[in-house]
């Protein structure tokens, strides 16, 4: 058995809904995430999407790819690049960088309609 | 009782913190990623999807040490090593990994370890940045 090659990309609407609903799911409710005065006063153009949510595309991507091994032996490190501010159509890529030992890590972004990169790092999981 | 996010510094280890999930908690979570309508959503039954350990201790650290204005989540780490049921005891531990000052803000690296009873079930390290004065 060998690791997937490419794993599928998610694309998801994050608009004010969405982000006001993860809000309250994950009890994190910075302003900075839904207040348009508050972000504003922070520098940004709008609120933006919670960093976590945005990871969230990542997380799914992988599971679809993996299945519960993601659950029992899913790694990942990564650094937000951009404001994904709301709303933001995401996607969640990951590309095969290295396979050994029955781990597979991948290089992972997530980018907006546009092509910016609002986070980007790496993924692994056992295959086998 | 929180603690200031300000007062943090390298070494400190944060009180130990319940984190409950419960069945609603995920269905919620679930819903507002919105994977609740992906494939990916029927792998999980009765477990915790894994990305939700870390979403639902960074809320658990949050009620804790309430973000600044200007706070932003920079980084994150994570390492699964096992699925969760749904409704396990959970503790995290949190301590200050590192804590660096520069160009008027201050980034806090804070190392993080999910514990069930029967050990670590996830470990990772948050990375967030905020502005170094009041009103920065």
């Amino acid at each position: 058995m060998s690791a997937p090659p490419q794993v599928p990309a998610v694309t998801r609407l994050l608009d004010r809904a969405r982000v006001g609903a993860y809000a309250g799911a994950a009890r994190d409710g910075n302003p900075i995430h839904l207040d348009p005065v508050v972000a504003r006063a922070a520098g940004l153009d709008g609120p933006l999407a919670h960093g976590m949510l945005v990871l969230a595309l990542v997380s799914e991507a992988m599971s679809r790819a993996f299945g519960r091994r993601w659950a029992d032996s899913g790694s990942l490190k990564v650094r937000w690049r951009a404001p994904a501010l709301v709303p933001s159509v995401v996607t969640a890529r990951a590309v095969l960088r290295s396979e050994r030992d029955g781990v597979a890590s991948y290089d992972v972004r997530c980018e907006d309609a546009r092509g910016v990169v609002l986070l980007n790092g790496t993924a692994s999981a056992r295959y086998r | 009782m929180t603690i200031a996010l300000r007062s943090l510094v390298r070494g400190d280890r944060l009180p130990e913190l319940a984190v409950r999930i419960d069945a609603a908690d995920v269905r919620a979570y679930l819903e507002a990623t919105g994977e609740a309508a992906s494939a990916s959503a029927a792998l999980w039954g009765d477990t915790m999807p894994p990305l939700a350990l870390g979403a639902f201790a960074l809320a658990a650290l949050l009620e804790q040490v309430p973000v600044v204005a200007g706070t932003l989540h920079t980084g994150q780490e994570l390492a699964f090593r096992r699925a969760v049921v749904i409704g396990e005891p959970l503790t995290a531990r949190i301590s200050v990994a590192q804590r660096a000052e520069r160009a008027g803000t201050v980034l806090i690296a804070l190392d993080l370890e999910l514990h069930a009873p029967d050990g670590v079930v996830a470990s990772g390290r948050i990375t967030i940045v905020y502005p170094a004065s009041e009103g920065a």
